[in-house]
């Protein structure tokens, strides 16, 4: 998995080629537009409960669980993971620009780590997309579309199917180039993932999620 | 579609059934009577085996997240936890050792690093062995019905507190072995493992029950 996430990214990356020398949002040539929601399909459709069985490493510990995903009627979204066994651990929900921390359990619940899950499950759930500015520009050889948005010292790149603009990749970068966060998106038959991977780079933390069939 | 108000009729139509099924357990009048009687049984328990059924309840959903699996216990102290749907999990505790295994990792904890992974263990270990007052950490109290004695843990130290507001364990009546063990969190939500075809003092190889 390591091997194909690497090789992922640098075919992505030399597809992109972008200069590490200049702002990497920037440095695009399309023009920037306000992202539309037929542009860029949610992660997770309205009123959808979906549960994913979930490992997550961090720094050579291993956690695992079942982490619930339920969507409101707009882009509300409730996020449950408990392990197997039943213990709550974390229990956040994202309300329009609002994060709520329904609870978290006390060893995880620390700022740094808080906001690192924030920033990781918004990112995720394809969050703060429609509606911003950003450029779509296409990629012929990879059927899909590419759209860049620079947030705050970040550019993040969100690779779209061309025909229904589903998400299959995300990529975040500094502005200076240097890659951050890796997200790769696997369907079946549904809109719904059936597999979400995600990789830090400067990071040694990783999630892995497979869709529970129920 | 019910209405809100149709929802709220039918809930105060039900309501007394719900707290008659809440009344149908009463205190037991000999606790120390009946904690001997479930701690002589569990001393001549020496095995058990057990098909499980955990429901896990979350307020934000109505529907219950199901999982199956097999339990085992042999003495003194190893526990085996096989989750095999929807999902395919294996926990085993053994004398102050946790060993997990998933699709994608194996894992291993020593308890003495995880005062709550330890509380949780001795909770476990200390009901199916029968001692149900062995515990510093929570008060007790005995109910009983027909069917059940009904022991309510409620959590004095602050450790488990913050994961369990109560915690209720079901002794079947006919044998004095655990039914049902239902953790609820001061949320509300709760999860309720169910035991069934419950089978005591089979041969289990401790190999079953290995960490490495």
């Amino acid at each position: 998995m390591r091997n194909f996430l690497r090789n992922s990214f640098l075919l992505s990356f030399s597809l992109l080629a972008f200069s590490c020398s200049k702002n990497i949002y920037s440095s695009g040539g399309a023009q920037a537009k306000t992202i539309t929601a037929s542009d860029f399909v949610p992660v997770f459709p309205p009123d959808t409960t979906v549960i994913y069985k979930t490992g997550v490493s961090a720094y050579g510990h291993y956690l695992s669980g079942l982490l619930l995903i339920k969507t409101g009627k707009a882009e509300d979204t409730r996020l449950i993971f408990t392990t197997e066994t039943g213990i709550k651990l974390f229990d956040f929900e994202f309300v329009g620009d609002a994060f709520i921390n329904h609870y978290c359990m006390k060893k995880l619940n620390k700022k740094v780590v808080v906001n690192l899950l924030k920033q990781d499950l918004a990112l995720m759930l394809g969050r703060g997309v429609v509606g911003k500015q950003g450029k779509i520009s296409l990629n012929d050889s990879a059927g899909t579309n590419s759209i860049s948005i620079q947030k705050g010292k970040e550019a993040r790149f969100y690779s779209v199917s061309k025909d229904v603009a589903l998400l299959q990749k995300v990529k975040t970068f500094s502005l200076k180039g240097k890659e951050k966060v890796l997200i790769l998106f696997q369907r079946e038959e549904d809109i719904v993932p059936s597999k979400i991977v995600l990789e830090h780079s400067n990071l040694n933390l990783n999630m892995k999620l497979d869709l529970i069939k129920r | 579609m019910f209405m809100k108000k149709d929802r709220l009729l039918l809930f105060l139509l039900f309501l007394p059934l719900l707290t008659f099924a809440q009344q149908d357990f009463k205190l037991v009048s000999d606790p120390t009577a009946v904690s001997k009687k479930i701690s002589e049984t569990a001393r001549n328990i020496h095995s058990i085996e057990s098909d499980f059924v955990q429901e896990k309840n979350l307020s934000v959903i109505a529907e219950k997240i199901v999982s199956k699996g097999h339990f085992s216990f042999k003495k003194e102290n190893k526990l085996r936890w096989e989750y095999k749907e929807p999902f395919q999990y294996l926990v085993i505790l053994n004398n102050g050792k946790i060993f997990t295994k998933d699709a994608n990792k194996e894992n291993k904890i020593d308890l003495q690093s995880n005062k709550t992974f330890q509380e949780i263990n001795n909770l476990i270990v200390n009901s199916v062995e029968g001692n149900i007052s062995a515990s510093k950490r929570f008060s007790y109290k005995i109910f009983e019905n027909s069917t059940f004695y009904l022991i309510k843990l409620i959590p004095t130290s602050k450790d488990v507190k913050n994961l369990f507001a109560e915690i209720e364990i079901y002794f079947d009546k006919k044998d004095q072995t655990v039914s049902k063990v239902n953790m609820i969190e001061a949320s509300g939500d709760n999860t309720l493992i169910t035991f069934l075809n419950r089978k005591t003092n089979l041969e289990i190889p401790d190999e079953k029950f290995s960490t490495k």
